[in-house]
């Protein structure tokens, strides 16, 4: 009798258990919303997009262009619905001008317009923006915009010229305790003048032709000077206030950004009417890669955006999601180098310098770094990344190409011999990607016979490592979103820039680089990059170049339409004004 | 106890000038600072000078003990700073963020504590049978398990086989508190998982302690029914260890459950404080852990206080 008591206990508190978990999971698993995304069973995966070939080397404009009222899609688009994006993060200030780094323009860039702006499927050809026409002075060292009547600002107020005044004299003397890391360039702004009611002449302190990309650039907008000069300046999203194709609806930091199409916006449509197709377009910061991919397989998002290191877990979720959704993979400019500390032993010494460079296989390099999908992921680069004109030369020249390669490996490690050097300290961001990155580099060199120790740790941490000089070698980022040579080597390699303990150049660069920027033939732009490429490859060598990343990679849901696809040039920035979405969008 | 109470109260003061002196102080021993994370990239630094200009805006270039005495009359006046990457106050910070953190703390605990005390009694009476034994085996996996990774299978598993994932936008649980259930019961069933494994085990070992014990050999030679004997005998008695666990577990997850936060998109406080560390931003830094401070303080107070509650045996002094 009392066995058979104690026993009715458990059954009475399992039953609990079990209604309790049912209602848990009941409650838990319910939709909310109609998911018209129906994921389909698995089928078989469709190929991932090849990576797209390098693109060219942008040439300095001729100056002037003719004026585009719109870039035309494929196809006409179908208005209507809405998108949402989720990315690995959002926004941490509402001027994104303040910020380095690319989440902010993400999901800000497309509530401002710029002078010109970048045909995103290309990333390197100018086209109007809020100018319709410009030139490019005699000298290479002014330029002057031709701004379309009619812009208003998503507050009502017209665009003047002297907001864009006051915004570039922003940029070129920012306010006292402000900077603008990623507008340097236009603190060579002379002056800013306003011709007549529709020209605005900007000057430069040298001729440079390709100046222009600044105006272009994701950190390169247009702000409304009266929303600008409230009391308390960009402190919250009702201050995100541009010409852009959509207009800010409601923001939270780190969160998302959801924002509505602009009824008002001065770029039309093929079929007549304003761009964006869109009616609303939200950027949602999902930082784990398997929320990523669990929301785009359950149709939380449209887009699931991955980083060059979450290349091989998208894949994967591409072969298991099926046909539903593509993936494509959008190049980035960037490059991925080693930084030689000059301020020290050894690689204050150009022989030291030469065999850390000649001891780097590229190819093996390469070859290290495939996928598992057998592609390889990156592709031999020089020292200036996509913008370099000669990037597929790379694999020939003589210390890279399979047939000499053994002479310049042996030069090197003769090098190194005589200067005793066996190996080297690298310091590494504590990220897996550039650890992982970094330990196949490190291969590399082994495969050379030097040693590499690894140094690892978060980006503050290293960067104080780095200014204070107190490193050999760092690895460093992947992702350099410069626009031309020239600008790489002023904001990259030249003193000043970036790289605070490389080399310093022969002076002969300093002439070649006036040769370059005062290029406008595009025959001589390339000889002169031409000549600073063997330079720095034989008496300056500022970094050892590793390689370049294809790109960042994208899952989309087939419903997305007219997406360009070279966007990964800028970190896939552009103002989504001619993305569209079809009827089978759970959100139309 | 009205004495006892006044006494804790007033010791918050000292404790939490040693606490935000700590913080202070501990939060500089890393190497860098946010103006480096602002304007480095990996492996450069973008802009030499914006590093300078923004140290002199925030006041880095300033001695130590001129910081330091900074903050603490900043803290006197009542004021726990800004962020010094967002320029948000440290305030706002904590109200956006604190009910993800309480409501997944809450319940982790309830999921914890509604299977532990079921299973490590039925665990207890059926000691060395089938059920203690499966009970015991899927505590010491539960246990063994690292929260976020079955935070991810559960997450793969409700993708694969019922196509649905947790809402990706936050609402607070006024506005939406279905939606707001979706998002924490995931991360919740998997911390509230590895709490179980271990409040099994406490609560088995007490039973069997307590069901040993005189009392209820007498009440059972009363002639009382076994449900009674337990229920109102033996389980009183068995649960306080469990519930000073549940309040500890709850006070840790305050801090948050930084890599289930992280997998489910919550924004907690335990993200906040890793990112303001990796940033290196002191100031939300320094007030998170401040405010988590006193709370964790004031909480361990009111268990104390819950304690002599439910048994009498305990004093205060």
């Amino acid at each position: 009798m009392k066995k058979k008591h104690i026993t009715r206990i458990p059954t009475t508190l399992g039953l609990i258990i079990a209604c309790t978990s049912l209602i848990a999971v009941v409650i838990g698993c319910g939709e909310e919303e109609p998911t018209a995304t129906s994921v389909p069973p698995p089928t078989q995966a469709p190929e991932p997009t090849a990576a797209p070939a390098p693109t060219e080397a942008p040439e300095p404009t001729a100056a002037p262009e003719p004026a585009e009222e719109a870039m035309a899609p494929s196809s006409d688009g179908q208005r209507g619905g809405s998108l949402i994006r989720g990315v690995s993060r959002t926004l941490r200030q509402w001027d994104y001008n303040t910020e380095a780094v690319w989440f902010a323009p993400q999901s800000l860039q497309r509530h401002y317009s710029n002078l010109v702006r970048f045909d995103p499927s290309d990333g390197t050809t100018i086209l109007p923006d809020l100018a319709t026409e410009w030139s490019i002075g005699d000298g290479a060292d002014s330029f002057t915009f031709t701004i379309r009547d009619g812009v208003k600002f998503h507050d009502g107020q017209d665009l003047t010229l002297e907001d864009i005044k006051w915004t570039f004299e922003r940029s070129k003397s920012p306010p006292e305790g402000e900077r603008y890391p990623r507008l340097l360039a236009l603190q060579s702004i002379t002056d800013i003048t306003i011709v007549d009611d529709n020209n605005i002449t900007i000057e430069i302190e040298n001729p440079n032709a390709e100046f222009i990309q600044n105006f272009a650039a994701a950190w390169g907008i247009v702000f409304a000077q009266h929303v600008m000069e409230q009391e308390g300046g960009m402190n919250g999203p009702d201050r995100v206030v541009g010409t852009g194709p959509f207009i800010i609806d409601e923001a939270e930091m780190e969160e998302f950004v959801t924002s509505r199409s602009n009824p008002d916006y001065f770029l039309t449509a093929p079929d007549g009417d304003p761009f964006p197709y869109l009616d609303e377009m939200t950027t949602v910061a999902l930082s784990d890669v398997e929320a990523r991919i669990a929301a785009i397989q359950t149709g939380r998002v449209d887009i699931s955006s991955f980083d060059p290191a979450e290349f091989a877990p998208a894949v994967g979720a591409l072969n298991s999601i099926g046909d539903s959704v593509r993936m494509e993979i959008s190049p980035l400019a960037g490059i991925n180098y080693l930084s030689m500390n000059a301020n020290g032993p050894p690689f204050d010494d150009l022989k030291a310098r030469r065999a850390a460079y000649l001891l780097f296989d590229r190819l093996r390099m390469q070859q290290l770094e495939s996928l598992p999908t057998g592609e390889f992921a990156s592709v031999p680069t020089g020292f200036f990344g996509t913008v370099d004109p000669f990037i597929d030369e790379i694999p020939d020249i003589w210390e890279v190409s399979k047939d000499t390669r053994e002479e310049a490996l042996a030069e090197g490690k003769a090098l190194a011999e005589e200067l005793g050097i066996t190996g080297f300290e690298m310091v590494v961001n504590s990220r897996s990607f550039f650890q992982e990155l970094a330990q196949l580099a490190a291969q590399v060199y082994a495969d050379a016979g030097w040693e590499v120790t690894l140094n690892v740790g978060d980006s503050a941490a290293n960067a104080e490592l780095i200014q204070s000089a107190n490193f050999e070698m760092s690895m460093s980022t992947p992702n350099v979103v410069l626009p031309s040579v020239s600008a790489f080597l002023l904001e990259q390699y030249l003193p000043g820039g970036r790289e605070a303990n490389a080399a310093p150049p022969p002076d002969k660069v300093y002439d070649l680089l006036a040769d370059l920027q005062g290029a406008t033939d595009p025959v001589d732009a390339q000889a002169a990059t031409r000549e600073i490429q063997k330079v720095m490859r034989e008496e300056w060598i500022p970094v050892v170049p590793m390689g370049k990343q294809v790109g960042s990679s994208e899952l989309i849901a087939n419903h997305v339409q007219d997406r360009p696809g070279a966007l990964g040039q800028w970190f896939n920035l552009h103002t989504w004004m001619d993305v569209w979405i079809d009827e089978n969008s759970p959100r139309k | 106890m009205r004495d006892y109470i006044i006494r804790r109260v007033l010791l918050l003061v000292p404790n939490l000038f040693i606490l935000a002196t700590l913080t202070f102080f501990l939060a500089r021993v890393l190497p860098g600072d946010v103006a480096l994370g602002l304007v480095a990239e990996d492996g450069s630094i973008i802009d030499q000078e914006a590093v300078e200009v923004i140290r002199e805006r925030l006041g880095l270039n300033d001695p130590m003990p001129v910081q330091y005495a900074r903050w603490m009359l900043q803290l006197l006046q009542g004021d726990l700073g800004k962020s010094d990457v967002s320029d948000i106050s440290v305030v706002q910070v904590v109200t956006e963020t604190a009910e993800v953190t309480f409501l997944l703390a809450i319940l982790s605990v309830i999921i914890g504590a509604v299977m532990a005390i079921p299973f490590g009694i039925l665990s207890a009476m059926m000691r060395g049978r089938w059920p203690d034994q499966v009970i015991r085996t899927f505590s010491a996996v539960f246990l063994a398990l690292p929260n976020f990774w079955l935070g991810i299978l559960l997450l793969l598993a409700l993708v694969t086989w019922f196509s649905w994932s947790p809402p990706i936008f936050q609402e607070t649980f006024l506005d939406a508190p279905v939606e707001q259930f979706q998002r924490l019961i995931l991360p919740s069933v998997a911390i509230g998982t590895s709490f179980a494994a271990v409040a099994t085990r406490l609560t088995r070992s007490t039973m069997l302690e307590v069901l040993n014990q005189d009392y209820i050999r007498t009440a059972r030679a009363k002639g009382l029914f076994p449900n009674r004997v337990i229920i109102r005998h033996a389980l009183p008695n068995a649960v306080l260890p469990v519930i000073t666990l549940s309040a500890l577990l709850f006070a840790g997850l305050l801090n948050g459950a930084v890599v289930l936060e992280r997998i489910f998109a919550l924004p907690g406080m335990g993200v906040e404080i890793v990112t303001a560390t990796s940033e290196r931003d002191f100031q939300l830094l320094q007030g998170l852990v401040l405010v988590l401070g006193a709370f964790v303080m004031v909480w361990m107070l009111l268990i104390d206080l819950i304690y002599v509650a439910l048994d009498k045996r305990i004093q205060l002094e």
